[in-house]
């Protein structure tokens, strides 16, 4: 019953009440594997249905992501240690220049919502980072984000650089944000293009060869 | 000086649209204005955005073109007069500039418009609103840099036109989106505190600064940030209503007229969500959330990444048409991204579809909206010649039999040696 509410809690986007009921939950003995996969993430793809519906709006869908956000903020110490099966890592992050990371985050949420182990590298981040994070991460997927018509062109040189660094064919690039189309996607030369968050998770899943 | 005095090109667009005098060679603003009013020799073509892509084919360093307004305002006038574009609303940063002035950290990239850091906004807990200092004052952040561009601007044009970002998109840039929502729903208390600052301490002095810095009285804000679906129709109307409403009421106090586009846009990037119950609903809420009256504002088709239904597009101006002028007048928008991506044939096949069936009575201007910074210079040129070469007035029963050629230009730098103008700029 406390993890049908957990599940309604992140559904409608409630994250005071949703991290109340994790907390209950955990003191209750509750495993954070089942309450990650028997509330948390049922709920947040509830309203992802929600959204394809046209039943949601964004505003919805965001409150939604940030009470699976802060819930995975809880959780997430004890789930390292749990284990789980990951379909894959991701390391994600919006190019130099560009701050805008709204989409990036419901991208987070939804991946990791659905098996992806992700590493946030956040805004404005050079290729650098991005190449040393794949590195270290030994990273499947790669997804670089662009809001901005200048910062969208960084794409390019950032694969280019994956190539020179020898890690051009051991992961996958996806590309998205507000500019970008699969025209675009195509021409840079990445792997996918993610148009909104849960195409992102559904070619990523497919990149991964589990779709 | 009086409006009708510093605008001469808008008055004949004004007597050539109503049909008083129809023997006005059309130019620039004029055509636009005709536009919206009825037919032209054929529709106008206006950029209205935030666009970097005149420094890209300017060649303008990053760096001066961020910085001087006079550099940006030359840039973009003449690189649309190369393409053939009739007006254009120039101005860089409308979102930003007003949040940075007020203390908000604000990234510079290399090569890229500065822009707001999100994950450090200004307003973090309530009790940051009572520390923040107003009224914004023409030496604060970019507000000069803005200040030339609408006096450049004006100078160009023919139209200074100040721009302002809007009061939503304003407690976006302060507050954060994703926190805004759950103040709405958890605290709207200081929700109302937030937007009434925002109107009454930031925005309404904002402009007046503006208008007498420029001598300008029309402004124009940009809300995208208000756009369906990242608002639902509740909050069109629960919050930015009264607080639109609250704010032009505010200016046209002050002999300003102010106008907020954007505000119930159907901004849908995804066709497979594409639901045009939401478009009308949205064009309902421009028209309530901007003036609170039904009167003739134009059908804003903003284009998405794919095609509207056109037919209904054009059954809802007819339907809420008003008795002098006929149908509602249909900004026909191109998505930035269809015009990046082309190919020309493409963007001039998709122009003859629209034109065929929402510009046959006219009141029919053509928005091109941010030109992605390296669209390439055809798709462009393409897109201006297809307004002309299907949009004559008047309207060719089968435009299928037109035959239409890709436009030969100039490169730039040829083209721009040859006009009155001391390029490079800077």
């Amino acid at each position: 019953m406390a993890l049908e509410n957990l599940k309604k809690l992140v559904t409608e986007g409630e994250p005071d009440g949703a991290v109340e009921e994790v907390q209950k939950a955990m003191n209750d003995g509750v495993d954070v594997l089942t309450i990650l996969n028997d509330a948390m993430v049922p709920g947040i793809n509830r309203a992802g249905e929600l959204w394809k519906e046209d039943v949601y709006f964004l505003p919805d869908v965001i409150m939604s992501a940030e009470a699976f956000k802060d819930c995975m903020s809880i959780i997430e110490p004890k789930l390292k240690t749990a284990g789980g099966e990951k379909i894959g890592k991701v390391v994600i992050g919006c190019v130099e220049g560009d701050m805008h990371d709204l989409g990036k985050g419901l991208v987070v949420a939804m991946l990791r919502a659905n098996g992806f182990e992700v590493v946030d590298l956040g805004a404005d981040v050079p290729v650098s980072k991005f190449v040393d994070s794949i590195k270290a991460e030994n990273a499947d997927i790669v997804g670089m984000g662009a809001y901005m018509s200048t910062t969208m062109t960084l794409m390019k040189d950032f694969i280019e650089t994956f190539v020179k660094e020898g890690l051009r064919d051991k992961i996958k690039v996806m590309v998205g944000g507000v500019p970008i189309t699969q025209k675009y996607s195509e021409d840079v030369g990445a792997d996918a293009w993610g148009q909104d968050a849960l195409d992102t998770v559904e070619k990523a899943k497919k990149l991964m060869g589990v779709a | 000086m009086g409006l009708i005095d510093i605008v001469p090109d808008a008055l004949n667009g004004l007597l050539y649209g109503l049909g008083i005098n129809k023997n006005i060679k059309l130019e620039g603003l004029g055509r636009t204005v005709a536009s919206f009013l009825g037919k032209p020799d054929y529709p106008s073509s206006m950029v209205v955005g935030i666009t970097e892509h005149p420094m890209h084919i300017a060649k303008v360093p990053p760096e001066v073109y961020f910085s001087n307004g006079r550099v940006l305002s030359e840039a973009s006038y003449w690189v649309y007069k190369w393409y053939g574009i009739d007006y254009g609303i120039c101005s860089l940063d409308i979102y930003n500039t007003e949040a940075e002035a007020l203390g908000a950290k604000t990234v510079y990239g290399k090569e890229s418009m500065p822009t707001l850091d999100f994950k450090d906004h200004l307003i973090k807990k309530p009790e940051d609103l009572d520390k923040i200092k107003t009224p914004i004052e023409a030496d604060w952040g970019r507000v000069r840099y803005k200040i030339d561009i609408t006096k450049w601007n004006g100078k160009l044009w023919g139209l200074p036109l100040g721009m302002f970002c809007a009061p939503f998109s304003l407690a976006c840039a302060l507050r954060s989106y994703p926190v805004l929502m759950r103040d709405m729903r958890k605290n709207p208390e200081f929700t109302h505190r937030l937007f009434k600052w925002i109107v009454d301490d930031v925005l309404v002095p904002y402009v007046k600064l503006l208008s007498k810095e420029t001598g300008t009285k029309i402004f124009l804000s940009a809300d995208l940030w208000a756009a369906f679906p990242n608002i639902t129709p509740e909050i069109a109307y629960k919050w930015l209503k009264s607080y639109n409403m609250r704010f032009t009421r505010a200016c046209a106090k002050e002999g300003i007229f102010a106008f907020i586009v954007g505000t119930g846009f159907y901004a849908e990037e995804v066709k497979e969500r594409f639901n045009f119950e939401m478009v009308k609903k949205g064009w309902d809420a421009i028209v309530d959330c901007m003036l609170g009256a039904k009167i003739s504002i134009p059908v804003i088709e903003y284009g998405g990444y794919y095609e509207w239904p056109y037919e209904k597009v054009q059954e809802y101006a007819l339907k809420n048409g008003i008795p002098i002028f006929g149908k509602l007048p249909i900004a026909r928008g191109i998505h930035s991204r269809a015009m990046m991506d082309g190919p020309p044939e493409k963007i001039a096949s998709d122009m003859k579809h629209a034109i065929d069936i929402m510009g046959r009575e006219g009141r029919f201007p053509i928005i091109m909206w941010s030109i992605p910074t390296k669209t390439p210079p055809e798709h462009v040129h393409a897109s201006s010649q297809a307004i002309k070469t299907y949009g004559k007035y008047p309207i060719a029963k089968d435009l299928d039999k037109i035959e239409f050629k890709m436009p030969e230009f100039e490169p730039f730098e040829k083209w721009i040696k040859k006009q009155d103008t001391d390029y490079p700029w800077w």
